[in-house]
């Protein structure tokens, strides 16, 4: 039987399995947050009771995480020219040299009550797009817990737009379906499932030849997005295999968010552009494209989770026996950073944003799960995901609080004879020194920020201070990485420990100035 | 443009790596104290000791030998002396323009570091004058219009027959006196025979107030018999024959300067000074640094006796008297002026 076709291939959590897949998946769910709190607390237990071995551990630490640093900043620098590079290119040439006339982009819109200017601005930049429109077919998935106005609201946009893409199909995602969750997947799988029928399959269009794009209603497309993923498409080997993985840039209104939500959204970017140089460690995320015969095998994308983004590339990858990968194009698409109407809403907004982003944990204990189950994967392939995985989510939780708070815990607990020790006495001056040397990696991010910013708007013309502080704010990094990393990691790394799942997508309220 | 090759990265990876392997050993090394030495034509790794200057002073020159070390920062005053040969002693002079040079032979233990604490107080001390009137935001002796004249309040403590406006003033009026209720209070006067003085205060009054045990310990049964008890969170200290006895009186390992050895910590320090100490309380802000008054003038001197203690003057004279304010200041009172003395 294919993996695909087993009972737990769309498990959500251990409460949907019984007996002894049950206790195996639960104890799975522990391991995240066990990690974390046992990293955490050990480090503040061995400050007390063996504060020279912490010591020794944190010197040792400040180091590696120093060196780390350096060596993912040499990938996010090779990443900014190759992006850069890739803007330049002109991949409509590149493309014709290629047979890719067949190729169609089916670009799903899933919206809830966002505003008509935010999907405007998304369709607007479709429009601009250099590619034969007609090859673009627009899926605007709507809700119907939203009511009349959004319906409203799309039909107007259908009126508007239809004329100058392939298609545009209006879908209605019903409210209380059993076994879905209020979210984004059952949305892009019903809009997805019903373009099938109501486009590919009436028009007579092979699923081979089609790429679906996944997108927030905020993503902004820049102009050869769909030249350069079609490009991707066409020279990966075994492209049926792939999915496609865009820059998300959240840079849409920069100029009008505040510096904390911008050192946040630039981080996150700045994380997807190191992943794009590791392919071997990307997994799609927000938004992505994935060729819809692959999505079509795998039933879409799961309906009874909340981080289906990063999920549809698991079930991708155990229902092909691990020969899947995540194709990194290099190449943005822009989103918003986070807005609100006042600057503790904003605050509470990124929070709320990043726990939902970390709540990709979930996916930690379906792939270690996976890999147990499908036994036609490699052994290497299923150590090295795990360990990178589990890598990943223990350090996103745990690092920074180590480096930035835990470092001085032997002074402060270590008792009077450390106290008096030389160690005692060098180790915030040894961790300040190579946290200052680690810091000009932040140099080098506000360097990339400024050439990712968009252009300022004519309001802001007069305040040529805010170049300033778009370059100072990098200062907060230390600050948004425990706040806005490390919390909502641990958090969501502690709500699964303790089974406590989360049952509703949050969807991040899109606000203009 | 392509991706980072996979032997790109994996250069970067090991060369790091390279490093992180050299530097960690060396690091370490270097966090415990560890020093590379040649003795006797042969270099070996020693371990060393030192110093910490803590200081709330920037811009302090450091001297250790009378060799130039370093200058205090701007933001990390401290200084950490390191690299030191165990086992030796190393005298410290701190000197910074215009305040009292600082001076302390220290121990050197292996691994550990011995800690001090500069005691630097300008050579001019800035006095400000705390006046009993004030007249257009300055302050004078002369009555304000406000000011009014009173019978109820004694003699002694009017300014030309009135009250004094100056809240401060008063108050350190009311300090220097030896009443316990306002003396300027006009609700009801007090005579003399009535005013019982700080000394005949009893301890208790209504209920019976519980001695702390340290007392007991210390064979002390009554201390409101000590002079000029003065009892601290961790500390106590009194005037004994004109010098001042300091107690530390927690069960934790005391600060530093009452060890005069690696493991020779007293619990006890006596400032036995060659002339009669007649008054003294703590450096506002230190807990290590008395004010102690003498025949000829009122002085700081350090607790710490590990060498010759530092002594530096703040106000010169006789029949001075000083007490702190409510602001944590020192004021010296020279004759019938209060001064407020500005570290």
């Amino acid at each position: 039987m294919d993996y695909k076709n087993k009972p737990y291939f769309h498990v959500a959590h251990a409460r949907d399995l019984t007996g002894w897949n049950k206790i195996l998946y639960r104890f799975l769910e522990i391991i995240p947050g066990f990690l974390a709190w046992s990293t955490l607390i050990g480090v503040i237990l061995l400050s007390f009771y063996k504060p020279v071995w912490a010591a020794i551990f944190i010197i040792i630490f400040d180091l590696f995480w120093l060196l780390k640093t350096a060596h993912l900043s040499f990938h996010h620098f090779h990443n900014w020219r190759r992006m850069k590079h890739n803007i330049k290119l002109d991949w409509n040439k590149q493309l014709s040299k290629l047979k890719y006339e067949n190729i169609y982009h089916l670009v799903l819109l899933p919206f809830y009550n966002e505003s008509e200017e935010v999907i405007t601005n998304t369709i607007d930049a479709l429009v601009s797009s250099e590619y034969d429109k007609k090859k673009i077919l627009i899926v605007l998935a709507s809700e119907e817990r939203a009511g009349q106005e959004a319906q409203d609201l799309a039909n107007k946009l259908k009126n508007k737009y239809q004329d100058i893409f392939g298609d545009f199909l209006i879908t209605t995602h019903p409210t209380g379906v059993p076994g879905e969750i209020m979210g984004k997947g059952p949305n892009i799988t019903y809009a997805a499932e019903e373009a099938r029928r109501k486009i590919l399959n009436s028009r007579g269009i092979d699923y081979k030849n089609v790429l679906v794009s996944a997108f927030d209603i905020d993503t902004v497309v820049w102009p050869k997005y769909f030249s350069c993923l079609t490009w991707h498409f066409l020279t990966v080997e075994d492209p049926q295999r792939s999915s496609f993985q865009p820059v998300p840039l959240y840079n849409n209104n920069l100029w009008q968010t505040h510096a904390i939500s911008r050192v946040a959204a630039l981080t996150s970017s700045f994380w997807q552009m190191i992943q794009q140089e590791r392919p071997e460690k990307l997994v799609t995320f927000s938004s992505h494209a994935i060729p819809f015969k692959a999505l079509y095998e795998v039933g879409y994308w799961q309906k009874n989770m909340v981080s289906d983004d990063s999920r549809i590339f698991w079930n991708l990858y155990m229902a092909n026996d691990g020969n899947y990968k995540a194709v990194p194009i290099s190449y943005p698409v822009s989103m918003d950073a986070n807005l609100a109407p006042t600057v503790f809403q904003t605050f509470r907004n990124i929070f709320k944003q990043h726990t939902r982003w970390m709540w990709g944990v979930e996916n930690l204990p379906y792939m270690i799960f996976g890999f147990i189950k499908n036994k036609k994967i490699r052994l290497k392939k299923k150590i090295h995901h795990t360990i990178v995985q589990l890598e990943g989510f223990w350090s996103l939780a745990t690092n920074p609080i180590m480096i930035m708070v835990l470092g001085w815990l032997p002074i402060v607990i270590g008792g009077e004879a450390f106290r008096q020790t030389v160690l005692s006495y060098n180790l915030p001056h040894i961790t300040r020194y190579l946290m200052t040397i680690a810091m000009c990696g932040l140099i080098l991010s506000a360097i990339i920020a400024t050439t990712l910013v968009p252009k300022m708007p004519q309001e802001y013309k007069r305040r040529r201070f805010r170049w300033v502080i778009m370059f100072l704010q990098w200062a907060l990094v230390p600050f948004t990485i425990i706040v806005f990393g490390s919390l909502p990691g641990l958090l969501s790394q502690t709500r699964l420990m303790l089974g406590r799942y989360v049952g509703k997508f949050w969807v991040t309220p899109k606000h203009r100035k | 443009m392509k991706p980072l090759s996979k032997k790109m990265r994996l250069g970067s990876g090991i060369l790091l790596g390279i490093v992180f392997v050299i530097l960690a050993p060396i690091l370490l090394a270097n966090s415990f104290g560890y020093q590379w030495e040649k003795i006797e034509d042969v270099f070996t790794f020693v371990k060393t000791g030192g110093i910490y200057v803590a200081s709330d002073i920037s811009g302090v020159q450091i001297y250790v030998d009378d060799e130039y070390i370093k200058d205090s920062g701007l933001f990390i005053k401290n200084t950490l002396i390191q690299d030191l040969k165990p086992d030796t002693t190393h005298t410290i002079v701190a000197q910074k323009e215009g305040r009292h040079d600082w001076r302390k032979t220290l121990p050197v233990y292996e691994s550990l570091v011995t800690e001090a604490k500069l005691l630097m107080l300008p050579t001019e001390i800035e006095k400000r004058e705390i006046f009993p009137f004030e007249i257009e935001g300055v302050g004078t002796t002369t009555p304000s219009e406000d000011a009014i004249q009173s019978s109820e309040v004694d003699d002694d403590f009017l300014v030309d027959g009135y009250i004094p406006t100056n809240p401060l003033y008063k108050e350190l009026v009311n300090s220097f006196s030896d009443r316990v209720v306002d003396v300027y209070s006009t609700s009801t006067k007090v005579t003399d025979d009535e005013i019982p003085t700080l000394g005949e205060e009893p301890i208790s009054t209504s209920t019976e107030e519980i001695i702390p045990e340290y007392f007991t310990d210390l064979g002390i049964e009554n201390p409101n018999d000590l002079e000029n008890l003065i009892i601290t969170s961790n500390q106590i200290s009194w005037l004994e024959n004109g010098d001042i006895k300091l107690i530390w009186v927690n069960d934790e390992k005391p600060p530093y300067y009452y060890c005069f050895d690696l493991n020779d910590c007293e619990t006890e320090i006596t400032i036995d000074w060659q002339d009669e100490i007649l008054k003294f309380d703590f450096l506002p802000g230190r807990s290590d640094v008395f004010v102690a008054m003498i025949a000829d003038g009122i002085y700081a001197v350090e607790a710490d006796g590990r060498s010759d203690r530092n002594i530096q003057p703040i106000y010169l004279g006789s029949d001075l008297d000083f007490n702190k304010s409510i602001r944590d200041q020192i004021v010296v009172k020279d004759d019938l002026v209060f001064y407020e003395m500005r570290f």
